[in-house]
């Protein structure tokens, strides 16, 4: 990929336009709509604004802002094949080269003007430290004042509500003032009732996935709900959801259920560059991922007459937010619905909030009977990535399941 | 002898963000920790090869059961690493409790009063935990001796770098990680005599006369690292580390508000970190200070795996380059020193 992303985004519309209007698969939807956010970075009826990764896009849908979380990027350059010449030039500049590389390579980025200049960049203090530390400098290269968002951890109690309540309405004013947008409460109400739709419809979706066999591939829901995040609050994000529902319940009604041997958990999120892994664990062992810890509505409806409380209390109780026991319950909850044989976690490199807690989750889950393996694999640099090391450990480890 | 020894009760902590003032009303001893320099692997086996050198260290501390005479131990969130260690301890040490302080990372108003009832949490904890009673007056008291032992500390540093005191870096790191692991009177006393022996060195007119260093980084608790410098002839003069010259720039926590709203106010705006600011803030604020003591060189040494530190580090160095400062960065692992840290030392000196 060279500098010009805009026409990346273009022609990737353009040519999944044309096959969505032939037929629309979800994957394929999926894939378009997330284009179409890609293009908002260069519309001009749109707010432009960079994130933090669980930042709350309701309220940027609610105030015309197309936002994008800056991993996406690096997730994308990894996808195209094109991170590892970004990671060099952020390393040249003297990044350190054992931090998160899905931010070396939205550092790289910036520094080579991919993605043009956001108006806004909005970072969050969780789930990590480099994540508002990227934002920040990317703050610094570009001249763009950013916005913080100062997250509290659980349990949820009155006063961190109202603190982060605050703090959205802070936000709002600086995206107004930024942009000239306006926060209308009849929009954001709209927009939380869409959210709230398409939750519903993607519950409904992670419940088919706990069938035995699961209607699903292990890519069908890749990545899923952190990118399905970006949609949410806006009509596309109804349709999305609505298709991937259809085309699993198409699959189950035609019995042509892909079969599986293995049942597992990922963790965290999904190696980004193309590899064989996924692949040869189906083939090799007939094993599926049926689900992503990511994949996991885990919040209550939002009030519609209330709608940032809602969103706060998400904020608050996400599982890579605070001290590690609600991630671990959670994991265990899912290993448990989704009746998991093991679990994958990729140990991303440079991430240290996984990296901390790998011990501490391979123990809980193994006290719920479920082995968890560690690959070391950095999900977004390709160039230290010996695949056949990597699928030797995991060989040892499906032949133990 | 050490508090252990002595049978003094005592509560660990390790991050500068901690309003030990707390502990010490709680009738603790509070003790700043510190950790292994030498690795048993233990501590990689719990988290991973990358997590930061001096959390490993102390996980190494722990899991050899060296901790086990604290009653009680408070982490904050100051950092991923430290987020995830109290996440482990709580497996490792069961009988000693721990509590999560999250600190806020705005120090504005609506920071602090959400800090305030952090520290609300943080009391209560203590009074459970400890077995007492905090009352506003106890409070105040361990706030009246803090207030004291930082402003004698500061005073050390200004005296050190003005040269009205003869007090190698080395021997001020020592003096600083004493008075964080001893109750604030005693580590008054302590201080005091060492700071009248300095002056009584300084009158002998036979203080070092090597180039002036300025130490920055962040966990760096090693008085052998600036002892190697002052061997080859330099003087470290002044510094800006957690365990250093950060300890001691809280200013007194306002008496006439209650007091948690007043160390909530006071913590958050002492000396920052790169965790509470960005590159442009902590890098502006360090040439402020390199203006104001005007050493040669500064030094920077930075654990490995600080993302706080680390991600910000290439704007740092740019602005300290712009303002003409001859810096030196070093990545370190907690341990002390190595031959090739000798000759980068000694090279980096030869410049200056
Ligand atoms: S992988 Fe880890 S370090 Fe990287 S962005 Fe995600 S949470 Fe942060
Ligand atoms: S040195 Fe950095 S990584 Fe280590 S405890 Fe301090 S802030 Fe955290």
């Amino acid at each position: 990929m060279d500098t010009n992303l805009k026409a990346y985004f273009d022609g990737l519309v353009g040519s999944l336009g044309k096959k969505v209007a032939e037929q629309k698969t979800a994957r394929r939807l999926l894939a378009y709509e997330t284009g179409r956010i890609g293009q908002k970075l260069f519309d001009d009826n749109y707010a432009h604004a960079w994130t933090g990764v669980f930042v709350p896009f309701e309220i940027f849908r609610a105030m015309d802002v197309g936002a994008v979380f800056i991993e996406f990027v690096g997730a994308m350059l990894a996808g195209t094949g094109s991170s590892a010449s970004f990671l060099a030039d952020a390393e040249g500049f003297g990044y350190t080269g054992d931090g998160c590389a899905y931010h070396r390579a939205m550092i790289g980025a910036a520094r080579k003007e991919l993605l043009g200049k956001p108006q806004l960049l909005i970072g969050a203090t969780t789930p990590c430290d480099g994540g508002l530390k990227t934002i920040l400098n990317v703050a610094r290269m570009t001249g763009v004042e950013p916005f913080t968002l100062d997250i509290p951890y659980p349990p949820v109690t009155k006063d961190k509500i109202d603190w982060l309540v605050g703090q959205y309405g802070e936000m709002t004013r600086y995206i107004e003032r930024l942009t000239g947008k306006k926060y209308a409460p009849e929009r954001m109400r709209e927009s939380a009732r869409l959210s709230n739709k398409a939750s519903a419809i993607v519950k409904e979706l992670y419940e088919l996935c706990k069938l035995r066999p699961a209607p699903i591939t292990s890519d069908t829901l890749r990545n899923f709900q952190i990118v399905f995040a970006l949609l949410m609050g806006g009509e596309e994000g109804v349709d999305v959801a609505e298709t991937f529902l259809a085309d699993t319940r198409a699959i189950l009604d035609s019995g042509a259920v892909p079969p599986e041997k293995h049942r597992l958990l990922w963790v965290q999120n999904r190696i980004q560059f193309k590899n064989n892994i996924i692949t040869w664990l189906e083939e090799k062992y007939g094993a599926k991922i049926v689900v992503d810890e990511l994949n996991h509505i885990y919040w209550d409806d939002l009030d519609e007459d209330n709608p940032l409380e809602g969103l706060a209390i998400r904020q608050i109780t996400h599982p890579l937010n605070g001290p590690l026991e609600h991630r671990l319950a959670i994991l265990d909850k899912l290993a448990r619905e989704y009746s998991v044989d093991g679990a994958i976690n990729p140990s991303h490199w440079g991430c240290r909030q996984n990296c901390g807690a790998r011990q501490a989750m391979k123990d809980s889950l193994r006290a719920s009977g479920v082995p968890m393996i560690n690959l070391d694999v950095d999900c977004v640099d390709p160039r230290n990535y010996f695949e056949g090391q990597i699928l030797t450990r995991l060989q040892g480890f499906m032949e133990m399941l | 002898m050490t508090l252990e020894q002595e049978g003094i009760a005592s509560a660990g902590w390790f991050c500068g963000y901690t309003p030990i003032e707390i502990l010490d009303a709680a009738g603790m001893a509070p003790v700043r920790i510190t950790g292994e320099r030498a690795s048993s692997g233990v501590a990689d086996s719990l988290m991973h090869t990358n997590i930061c050198p001096y959390v490993k260290a102390c996980l190494e501390s722990a899991a050899g059961g060296k901790l086990d005479f604290l009653k009680g131990a408070v982490f904050t969130n100051g950092c991923d690493a430290q987020r995830r260690f109290y996440d482990i301890w709580r497996s490792v040490v069961p009988d000693v409790p721990a509590f999560l302080l999250a600190v806020p990372r705005r120090g504005d108003d609506a920071g602090a009063l959400a800090f305030a009832a952090r520290l609300a949490e943080f009391k209560d904890w203590a009074e459970e935990t400890f077995e007492t009673q905090i009352t506003d007056d106890k409070l105040r008291e361990s706030i009246r001796a803090y207030a004291k032992l930082r402003k004698a500390l500061a005073g050390m540093d200004d005296a050190r770098e003005s040269g009205e005191i003869d007090m190698p870096g080395s021997r001020a790191m020592e003096i600083y990680l004493e008075a964080q692991k001893t109750p604030p009177g005693a580590a008054l006393d302590m201080l005091e005599k060492e700071i009248a022996a300095a002056k009584a060195r300084a009158a002998t007119g036979n203080a070092a006369k090597g180039p002036r260093l300025l130490l920055a980084g962040n966990m760096t608790d090693d008085p052998e690292l600036a002892r190697m410098f002052e061997s080859y002839g330099a003087t470290v003069v002044s510094d800006a580390l957690c365990a250093g010259s950060r300890f001691s720039s809280t200013a007194p926590p306002d008496p006439d508000i209650p007091p948690l709203k007043a160390l909530a106010r006071a913590y958050l705006r002492k000396s920052p970190c790169p965790r509470m600011v960005d590159a442009d803030d902590y890098a502006s604020r360090l040439v402020r200070k390199i203006e104001a003591t005007k050493p040669d060189g500064v030094v920077f040494h930075i654990l490995k795996f600080c993302d706080a530190h680390l991600y910000d580090m290439p704007f740092i160095r740019d602005a300290l380059r712009s303002a003409g400062v001859r810096t030196l960065i070093i990545e370190g692992d907690y341990t002390s020193g190595s031959g090739q840290l000798a000759t980068r030392a000694q090279a980096f000196l030869e410049t200056i």
